[in-house]
């Protein structure tokens, strides 16, 4: 079953084209990763499907919907949680008042208290600090509490760009666990990181971004071994598929 | 000793009334990047609906100041700002002038230029002896009227969901939309307070000047802009803060500067922002510790 559906996707800002005739699908419960260079249209694809930015062409279904001319805020509470790079944290919010903002679907009292302790209790960290400032957690910290608040919104599918980019290498670990946890537990993810590296890990099947445009695609770990992968990197000029 | 406290009861009861003005000013430029000039017209108007209802009941002509601010608040959003709600700053500002202008132009038509006076509770116009300090009752009731409008705002801001969505879309409002926060609602609740705001500075201001002027509201609102500049822009507590200080240090500069550099008070105020602006344009009150970690 079809999840989202992209196809023919182009965006530019202003003169200079972001995004070239786009195409890709991921499937309920799966993980789709999309690497690229600095530039390559990545950070563009996340903005485009959360409804930010605003295609040129083409179009996105999410569940055989399109999301075309939808407000941000519709497309999450249909169930489209984007972390973005930068991780955002509400400055002046303490970190619970940042989880409450994600708290959209729960009506009621106890059941946002509950979906707290959920989150708490997979998150103990910020249970120990949900009366500090989101803001003044170590970048590991907030990356965690920026997905747990997207988590709040009970996405059916779950953006992430570059969750690893500036943190040390133990919370990266710690970040691909929770990864590996939310795909298990069937949550669709759609992964973007510029280091391919750890992609793996996580991804069923992985796209390679250049110049705006699909240039490798296949199953991972096909992609992430292709001799093809530093071509597609640099911007090959066709779209290659690993079989 | 009585010189100094007078001095500070004044100072505290403009700045209270500055930190409301700026309070306005600033949760609109935080969600929206708009700097909304038309809040001096929203508290003229309140004024004009005042006197109006200058012999009416009290509480019936305030709460008549209160309504028809709100709905001229969520109006001028619904027609004039909504429109351009994308569109850069700049077009924003303008619009914002352009809605200024318009009603005072207004108000000039249907009740002339000249400034009307009329009374509000004339009562206020009484003092307090305390040993042998005169604290005129409209000072204090000003400080109560404003601290509880504060306070109110505050505890909304704080704990009420709708508030905890204001303040996290006026720091960052793409990502609170992002999260689901609705930009329509959070856009017509910050037009609700400032017109709300505006309200109570116009019945405060209404007492204090005992006139009704078309363009009596613009230092008000400049005052309000300038507080918000100082506090940090999208820094609410901030804001308050900034308007504090700016009643306060214009009140203790009519106490204590030369009686020939009076009248050049607002410059040195003013020269105080500049400094501000140069020295930390960050704003005075954004502390490093709220700042984001590298």
């Amino acid at each position: 079953m079809t999840l989202l559906r992209i196809d023919g996707l182009s965006a530019a800002y202003g003169p200079v084209p972001a995004l070239r005739n786009v195409g890709l699908s991921l499937g309920e419960g799966e993980t789709l990763g999309v690497v690229g260079a600095n530039g390559a249209g990545k950070s563009t694809l996340t903005l485009a499907i959360a409804g930010i930015v605003r295609p040129s062409s083409g179009d996105i279904f999410f569940d055989g919907m399109s999301l075309a001319g939808l407000l941000p805020e519709t497309i999450a509470r249909l169930g489209v949680a984007l972390v973005p790079e930068g991780r955002h944290i509400f400055e002046g919010l303490t970190v619970e008042e940042n989880l409450l903002i994600g708290l959209n679907g729960a009506v009621g009292r106890q059941a946002r208290r509950d979906a707290l302790e959920r989150i708490y209790d997979a998150f103990p960290i910020l249970r120990q600090r949900r009366t500090g400032f989101g803001t003044r957690l170590s970048g590991g910290e907030q990356q965690q509490l920026a997905i747990a608040r997207a988590l709040l919104m009970n996405p059916r599918l779950l953006i992430l760009d570059e969750p690893s980019l500036g943190l040390a290498p133990i919370m990266v670990d710690k970040v691909y666990k929770i990864l590996r946890d939310l795909r298990q537990q069937g949550v669709a993810l759609l992964l973007v990181e510029q280091n391919p590296a750890r992609i793996a890990e996580v991804a069923d099947r992985t796209v390679v971004l250049a110049n705006g445009a699909v240039r490798l695609s296949g199953a991972s770990a096909d992609v992430l071994s292709s001799d093809l992968l530093s071509r597609a990197y640099l911007g090959a000029e066709e779209h290659e598929v690993c079989a | 000793m009585t010189f100094a406290i007078q001095t500070l009861i004044d100072a505290i009861s403009v700045g209270a009334l500055y930190a409301i003005s700026a309070l306005g000013i600033g949760l609109l430029f935080g969600i929206m990047r708009l700097v909304n000039f038309a809040q001096s017209e929203f508290v003229t108007v309140g004024v004009y609906t005042l006197m109006m209802l200058a012999n009416a009941w009290f509480p019936l002509a305030a709460l008549a100041a209160v309504v028809v601010v709100v709905l001229l608040a969520l109006t001028v959003e619904r027609l004039a700002f909504r429109p351009v709600r994308n569109a850069d700053p700049a077009t924003l500002l303008i619009a914002s002038f352009a809605v200024s202008y318009f009603l005072q132009n207004g108000l000039v038509l249907l009740f002339g230029a000249r400034p009307i006076g009329f009374d509000v509770l004339p009562g206020l116009g009484q003092a307090i002896q305390v040993e042998t300090v005169r604290i005129p009752l409209l000072n204090i009731v000003t400080i109560a009227a404003t601290s509880t409008l504060l306070l109110g705002v505050g505890l909304f801001l704080r704990l009420t969901r709708t508030g905890i969505e204001m303040r996290a879309a006026a720091v960052d409002f793409r990502m609170a939309r992002l999260m689901g926060v609705k930009a329509d609602r959070v856009i017509a609740v910050g037009f609700g307070l400032a017109g709300i705001m505006s309200a109570v500075v116009s019945i405060l201001y209404a007492a204090q000047t005992g006139t009704a002027s078309p363009a009596m509201g613009l230092q008000l609102a400049l005052v309000g802009f300038v507080a918000t500049v100082i506090g940090g822009m999208g820094n609410l507590p901030g804001a308050v803060l900034g308007g504090l200080a700016v009643g306060a240090i214009s009140v203790l500069l009519q106490a204590v500067l030369p009686p020939d550099l009076r009248v050049f008070r607002e410059a040195f105020v003013y020269a105080a922002v500049i400094a501000v602006l140069l020295l930390r344009p960050q704003g005075l009150f954004r502390s490093a510790a709220e700042r984001e970690r590298v």
